[in-house]
């Protein structure tokens, strides 16, 4: 009887302390298992190779490099909500003694090179933390420390290489992610490139730097924007600009702007940090 | 002293502690008659507390309140005004109001902002305080009443009446009704509402198990136990029937299955119950003592986290299963069951009890079936001599002696308040070393457990609220210390203070220190119910709306069962809420002085050591009752 009664309690107890795991398992929700997402980690080989960026973009010196697909969600934001996303970029990269390239393309239906009232442009964006230690995730661009962006418009595009004037003198550059609060530039200046070189250290703080040394060139075929990068690898003031020091990696994110699906400002999809590994 | 002189002095004492009133009171009004002036008022609101908790402003004054949250969306509601305001963290919540109406007002969030959201609580003091005043006096004048009263007694009371109105040895047999007998000997009864209760408690155990750590206030288990259960327990439940909740509580009904192998029809079909006998030192309420106040230690989790509402349930259902396979019978309920010690002992209080009809039928009656059992039900699962019983204690209400009895001898009576206290010792009292420092303990540890439980959960202090809720390991176990000084040693200490008092005061060399204790700290029983009771109020009128929400969404998976799902927090009465909460600490009051002087008379041999030795104790009562009226709306 004895063992009886033991045994009998022991289940009684087994059972209740298996209930009480399982609660104390799911006391904050049912446990989602999350995959660890591995840094996609993107080569920037030497290749002793100057494209002029001035006639093209030299797609068949992009052809003999392998890329990194990498993929895109929303920006987070409270409203509006996102209509589209760009599912992914393809990225490449290589460096020459001077300069590093970089190369990012994505699928897109329209070619949005013109910025006018409710009419915005495509564009993309490189963007590098600056300081030793960037935040585990990107979120958005500028929001959780410094970074340096490089933010190609088609719009500025036009306007820099096919000296295109815009259609209006009303200008908004969205740099605000917020859109009820779109900051509007109303004295726009002439355009030193196709790439705006920017600085950001939180939300509402993105500002152009006065020298930018940052060239790009974008061209519209078949559905997909193909678009280059390009600057001196070394950099002119460490305080703002990306340092590339050789053989060491480093970190970028890469984003995307759809302009006939309303993208501007904030209204983007970004990727995660991508690491650079430059031989 | 005798009668003459005591009625004399009493009445000149009457006067003069009216003219010293209404002194105090001139100078109270005349103190809080300041002109009214605007005051802006910046709260700032974080989990789960107000700064400044404590708003204080006079009447007439335009009181403007800016809201400012300082984590997550918090409310501002203020008791007797109706009116609301919240504040998004970022935001600013406004209110503005005329302070027309006096007395203290607790705020309340009334927004859901984390688990202890129900008892974050602020304080507006709008003076003058006429009620805390008109509490004060009242106390003070009960007291007076009673030492009148008890001046003028010139012997020793032969048949002892409540109020001086009702014998309290009066009883009315409920069961003198056919249906009622016949109800109480079925065997569906009470079997059919532990099912029933068995049903609630599953969705209770389920809604607490899926319920994680979520708020409490929109989880059917933390709402039905801690705010339903326990309201009705301590304001209806216990005063007015006793251990009725452990007539229907569903909890044994596992052991008893395990033990009898049947649960309607009786015979011992199958026992895998070993059977064995409680040690008869721990057969008192001694056990019950330690374990409810080792309950208490965990208080801040398991009446605002349905997870932890889930474990203690758990626990004490395997703990009743498991002594059921030990010990006989209802052991568990009896000498285990933390909920079963004050039920036992403040049910010697209420309106109900079962008892012999004759006790020469009793007598003469042999085998004694309602202990021993036969065909027609077991023998006293709670192991009482229904024969011969003249307490509540230790009744659970099962009604086995109404089936088992052939002479239908038992009774259901309604007796005056109180009856079971001046009850005569019998011998297992003796046996067992019960109605001793175990009750009077029980008694006392009550008040101190109410102290704490009201200061954490109606109290405007949030450094007690973190303490309470382990918010850190070193302020948990001051909790704790402090828990242990103010249960076993300040109140019991106090208390001791005035019993030496009381016996110097007697003048009696025979009675021992320890038989007045124990035979005063049962005026305690009625106190200890309308301080509960007051207690519950302010847990049932601002929170009861939240269960309208979890009858229709028991397991807060959007369920909306009877369209209630959606109904706001609406508190009710709140306005009139501190005035209620005086008035049953009063009736408490009024209980514990009629039943005092009583138990003195019993304590002291004579009249005029009875009359010297209840004036400390009355003293005492009066001033507990000032911190009481005090703690409630002062």
């Amino acid at each position: 009887m004895k063992n009886k009664v033991i045994i009998i309690t022991l289940v009684f107890v087994a059972g209740f302390l298996g209930l009480v795991y399982y609660a104390i398992m799911h006391s904050r929700g049912i446990p989602v298992k999350i995959e660890k997402i591995e840094t996609p980690v993107l080569a920037v080989p030497f290749i002793d190779t100057r494209i002029d960026l001035s006639k093209d973009i030299s797609l068949n010196t992009w052809d003999t490099l392998s890329g990194k697909e990498i993929k895109l969600m929303y920006q987070v934001m409270v409203l509006p909500w996102p209509k589209a996303v760009v599912p992914s970029v393809l990225v490449k990269a290589f460096r020459t003694q001077e300069d590093i390239y970089f190369y990012v393309s994505w699928k897109d239906d329209t070619e949005d090179r013109t910025h006018a009232m409710n009419q915005f442009s495509d564009a993309c964006a490189i963007m590098f933390p600056l300081g030793k230690e960037a935040q585990p995730s990107s979120i958005m661009m500028g929001f959780i420390g410094k970074t340096n962006i490089w933010h190609w418009k088609a719009s500025q595009d036009n306007e820099y290489w096919q000296g295109a004037h815009p259609k209006t003198d009303a200008y908004a550059d969205f740099y605000y992610p917020f859109e009820e609060k779109e900051l509007f530039v109303v004295s726009k200046q002439t355009p030193q490139s196709a790439v705006s070189d920017l600085l950001a250290i939180r939300v509402g703080t993105v500002t152009s730097k006065e020298a930018n040394a940052i060239q790009g060139r974008g061209f519209w075929k078949d559905g997909a924007w193909n678009v280059v990068f390009k600057r001196p690898l070394k950099a002119e003031n460490i305080e703002e600009d990306t340092g590339f020091e050789l053989g060491k990696k480093r970190l970028c994110a890469f984003a995307a702007w759809n302009g006939s699906k309303d993208d501007r400002g904030g209204r983007k999809s970004i990727s995660d940090w991508v690491e650079l590994d430059i031989k | 002293m005798t009668g003459d002189r005591g009625g004399g002095s009493g009445f000149s004492k009457k006067l003069s502690i009216t003219a010293i009133l209404f002194i105090v009171y001139s100078l109270w009004f005349v103190a809080n008659s300041a002109s009214a002036e605007e005051r802006l008022i910046e709260v700032k609101a974080k989990k789960f507390v107000y700064t400044p908790n404590i708003i204080k402003v006079h009447k007439g004054d335009t009181v403007k309140i800016r809201l400012i949250s300082e984590d997550v969306h918090h409310g501002f509601y203020i008791d007797g005004y109706g009116i609301k305001t919240s504040a998004h963290p970022g935001q600013e919540g406004s209110l503005k109001f005329t302070a027309d109406k006096t007395g203290r007002f607790s705020i309340r969030c009334s927004v859901t902002c984390g688990a202890l959201h129900p008892y974050m609580i602020g304080h507006l003091y709008v003076t003058p305080n006429n009620l805390w005043l008109w509490g004060l006096l009242s106390v003070i004048g009960l007291g007076c009443i009673s030492f009148i009263a008890a001046s003028r007694k010139k012997q020793q009371d032969e048949k002892l009446k409540l109020f001086g109105i009702i014998p309290l040895e009066w009883r009315f047999p409920l069961t003198k009704f056919k249906p009622v007998r016949a109800l109480l000997k079925s065997r569906w009864f009470p079997l059919l509402p532990i099912i029933f209760n068995l049903f609630v408690f599953v969705i209770i155990l389920m809604a607490g198990f899926v319920g994680g750590l979520s708020s409490g206030n929109y989880n059917f288990g933390v709402m039905i136990v801690w705010i339903l259960w326990w309201v009705l327990l301590m304001m209806f439940m216990v005063p007015l029937i006793g251990r009725f909740w452990c007539m229907m509580c569903p909890f044994p009904l596992i052991g008893d299955w395990i033990q009898r192998g049947k649960l309607l029809t009786v015979g011992r079909a199958k026992s895998w119950g070993m059977g064995k006998r409680w040690p008869n030192k721990w057969r008192n309420l001694w056990p019950l003592v330690i374990l409810f106040w080792v309950s208490t230690w965990f208080s801040g989790f398991f009446t605002v986290k349905p997870f932890a509402t889930f474990l203690l349930l758990g626990t004490i259902i395997l703990l009743a299963i498991i002594v059921a396979l030990f010990y006989e019978k209802r052991t568990f309920c009896l000498f285990v069951c933390p909920v079963s010690g004050f039920q036992g002992l403040y049910s010697n209080f209420s309106l109900f009890g079962v008892r012999s009809r004759d006790q020469e039928v009793c007598k003469k009656h042999a085998p004694k079936t309602c202990f021993v059992g036969n065909e027609k039900g077991y023998g006293c699962p709670w192991m009482e001599q229904p024969y011969d019983m003249n307490r509540n204690t230790y009744c659970g209400l099962c009604f086995e002696c109404f089936k088992t009895c052939p002479h239908d001898n038992m009774d259901l009576v309604i007796r005056p308040f109180g009856q079971d206290l001046f009850a005569e010792r019998k011998r297992t009292d003796d046996i067992f070393n019960r109605r001793s420092t175990d009750e009077a303990y029980k008694a006392l540890t009550m008040v101190g457990i109410f102290l704490s439980f009201f200061v954490a959960f109606q109290g405007p202090f949030g450094h007690f609220k973190d303490m309470v809720t382990a918010k850190t390991f070193g302020g948990y176990i001051h909790y704790l210390l402090e828990s242990f000084a103010i249960d076993f040693l300040i109140i019991p200490g106090s208390m001791f203070l005035f019993v030496y008092l009381s016996k110097l005061a007697s003048k009696s060399k025979e009675v021992k220190l320890k038989d007045i204790f124990v035979n005063f700290s049962y005026c305690f029983i009625p106190v200890g119910i309308a301080i509960w009771a007051a207690f519950s109020l302010g847990i049932i009128l601002p929170n009861g709306s939240y269960l309208l929400h979890i009858i229709s969404d028991p397991f807060a998976w959007g369920w909306n069962l009877f369209g209630t799902a959606k109904f706001p927090w609406t508190p009710v009465f709140t306005g009139v809420m501190p005035y209620l909460q005086v008035i049953v600490t009063l009736i408490g009051l009024v209980f514990a002085l009629d039943f005092g002087y009583k138990f003195s008379q019993q304590t002291y041999k004579n009249v005029d050591e009875a009359k010297r030795g209840w004036i400390p104790i009355l003293i005492y009562f009066v001033l507990v009752h000032i911190f009481f009226i005090k703690l409630f709306v002062g």
